[in-house]
């Protein structure tokens, strides 16, 4: 083998190392129909907002709160129904690190919401959960495909949207922000999901 | 004399790391520290033969370790890389650099 050819070889060789050490620490085990569901629970929170005029503090909190929750365990919940049908575990390290850069986000909106409430100021929340919560989400999106940060940066636009459009409309921009861009991006993954299916990559590594 | 020198650095790459697959198996390994069977399978996009097949020559060579476990009375396999393991492939990581810095330089 001469130098240029070892060369490409070696460089091909690199260029695959590159490729897998990419693929091991990305997280895949988000599932499409989770984000959807998320996305149809902020909705429905937004519509109950409206048709019941909920305007206090306690019962907006309350209501956000409940879809939040209804959200996370959609999420938590397809997850691990995804790792199991994959027969992977699901609190492996790779969710460890997507919960470590995710989790202080939600610190910090809680704690701002408190303060929040505590001035009497719910009407910036929206824009604050929303801008926080992008922010987390782009705080990993470095191991999830590049659609969580197109996700990331749309929840950050949105948040921008209710802190200065949108402030006296709290649940109209929460559904846009929150049930919108989950709804869209959880599609937009049942899509890739079906398709990877479909057409599996075929690796450069077979021997 | 040179280019004989490094055609021979070529050949001392590991043989134990340098089949593709193998090399897949380790760097999956030495970006995540460990991963199960299932996950290297279809990550890889290897059949259960291949896989064990390349596992048996890199646990032969102590470069992984393998912990075996029941998860809900289902056999679950892990795939640790050593710090043999991960040693050989950072030799192996820096001489393919090596190789390309030189190449380039003659060029």
């Amino acid at each position: 083998m001469n130098p240029t050819s070892q060369r490409d070889a070696a460089l091909e060789s690199l260029e695959a190392i590159r490729d897998v050490l990419d693929r091991s620490t990305r997280y895949t085990h988000l599932c499409g129909s989770g984000i959807v569901l998320g996305g149809l629970a902020a909705i429905v929170a937004g519509f109950l907002g409206e048709i019941l005029g909920v305007v206090g503090t306690w019962s907006f909190l309350g209501l956000w709160s409940g879809a939040f929750a209804v959200a996370i365990s959609c999420g938590a919940w397809t997850t691990a129904r995804k790792a199991k049908s994959a027969g992977e575990p699901l609190w492996n390290r790779k969710l460890q690190f997507v919960l470590a850069r995710f989790s202080p986000s939600l610190v910090v909106a809680a704690l701002f919401t408190a303060v929040l409430v505590h001035i009497g100021r719910l009407d910036l929340a929206p824009g604050v959960w929303l801008g926080l919560y992008g922010l987390g989400v782009l705080s990993v999106s470095m191991v999830l495909d590049w659609e969580f940060q197109v996700a990331a940066w749309s929840f950050i636009v949105s948040a921008s949207v209710a802190l200065f459009l949108l402030r006296t409309e709290p649940h109209a921009a929460l559904t846009i922000g929150f049930g919108l861009i989950h709804v869209t991006l959880g599609t937009y993954r049942l899509l890739k999901e079906h398709r990877w299916l479909r057409t599996r990559r075929s690796l450069s590594f077979r021997n | 004399m040179a280019a004989n020198s490094k055609i021979a650095e070529f050949q001392e790459l590991n043989s134990v790391i340098h089949p593709k697959t193998r090399l897949a198996i380790m760097t999956y390994l030495v970006g995540s520290n460990d991963a199960t069977f299932t996950e290297l399978k279809k990550d890889l996009d290897l059949t259960d033969g291949n896989l064990n097949l390349h596992m048996k020559v890199l646990e032969e060579n102590a470069y992984v370790k393998v912990e075996k476990a029941f998860v809900r009375r289902r056999p679950r396999t892990t795939y640790k890389v050593t710090a043999k393991g991960r040693r050989a492939f950072q030799e192996y990581v820096e001489l393919l650099e090596k190789i390309i810095g030189f190449s380039s330089g003659e060029k």
